[in-house]
């Protein structure tokens, strides 16, 4: 069914096309809305040992304990809704000095050491940065 | 409802000029990964409205094929992203042209066309990145900037394969002229 070759280009935008370009834009909208919603604070920290869940603690008690991974001991502290890596045994420290996390979503890892800990909030279940090294 | 059919040598010609576009395209770098303007996708729609569905998949497959040959990309995940955008893409215009076809009031023009696969194509590459290179859910929140690329550079070549459908009529019908003239 190919073209007769006059009717197409009488113009350029034909309702058809208005149609689709407003759902295209309408579509983007609803994707920014529901996919960027801002990170909001995490209530709980869950610790990731070899993928397993090990262990979670509630941000709001601030202490210092260690877990163990495939290296060895790492020291964790949580500190005002916030949680870090204080010392590691792996080599290259990156989860030092990652700092400190806070956000529901955000991870911490310790990819040496097969710790990973992930911070979780009551308001977003499904709400994790992409994550870029 | 005749269609135009393309001898074999038109349709790896059309294809010749999509690979180069492809290759210079290629060539461009992208401030952002992922997001390229698809200018080689022109061709696709071109041969769409001039010659119908079936020669435009020919084109888009061969360019793929043939494209990531001769940058060496065949068989990467460069590929298997191109190679599921350009398929889906196909088969989205495909749907919409049974559908709504080419020349009656309710179909759209180049830019619907070029809309639709640009949409697929982004939509295609997002789920395959997702189920085979990046399965964290953190990737969705890429889709509305890409689908914004998507959205922009589909104006963009819907426009321009306008722009060469118009110029190509003109010529067709002062070939006919010339013919008559004879």
């Amino acid at each position: 069914m190919a073209l007769s070759r006059k009717r197409w280009f009488v113009r350029f935008l034909k309702w058809p096309d208005l149609v689709m370009a407003a759902t295209a834009v309408t579509a983007l909208a609803l994707l920014y809305v529901s996919l960027w919603q801002p990170a909001g604070q995490a209530a709980e920290l869950q610790v990731l040992v070899d993928n397993e869940p090990l262990l979670s603690a509630p941000l709001s008690h601030n202490q210092n304990f260690t877990v163990e991974g495939a290296l060895g001991l790492s020291e964790l502290e949580i500190r005002d809704g916030k949680v870090r890596f204080v010392s590691s045994p792996c080599r290259n420290q990156v989860c030092v000095h990652h700092g400190w996390a806070s956000h529901s979503g955000e991870l911490l890892a310790c990819l040496p050491n097969r710790i990973a800990l992930v911070l979780e909030g009551e308001a977003a279940v499904n709400d994790i940065d992409a994550v870029n090294f | 409802m005749t269609a135009t059919r393309l001898k074999d040598q038109q349709i790896a010609g059309f294809a010749a000029l999509a690979v180069v576009i492809h290759i210079l395209e290629a060539s461009v770098p992208s401030p952002l990964p992922g997001v390229k303007p698809g200018l080689a996708n022109v061709v696709t729609l071109v041969v769409l409205f001039r010659h119908g569905w079936a020669a435009a998949a020919w084109v888009a497959g061969l360019r793929v094929l043939v494209g990531s040959l001769l940058l060496g990309s065949f068989m990467t995940p460069t590929f298997m992203l191109s190679a599921s955008g350009a398929i889906a893409s196909v088969i989205a215009l495909g749907v919409v042209y049974r559908a709504l076809g080419l020349q009656h009031v309710w179909s759209p023009g180049p830019l619907g066309y070029a809309m639709v696969a640009a949409w697929a194509h982004m939509a295609a590459q997002l789920f395959v990145a997702w189920l085979l290179f990046i399965p964290h859910d953190g990737l969705w929140r890429l889709a509305p900037v890409l689908l914004t690329a998507s959205t922009v550079f589909a104006v963009v070549s819907g426009w321009a394969t306008w722009k060469l459908l118009s110029w190509l009529a003109e010529r067709d019908s002062a070939d006919r002229v010339d013919e008559g003239a004879c």
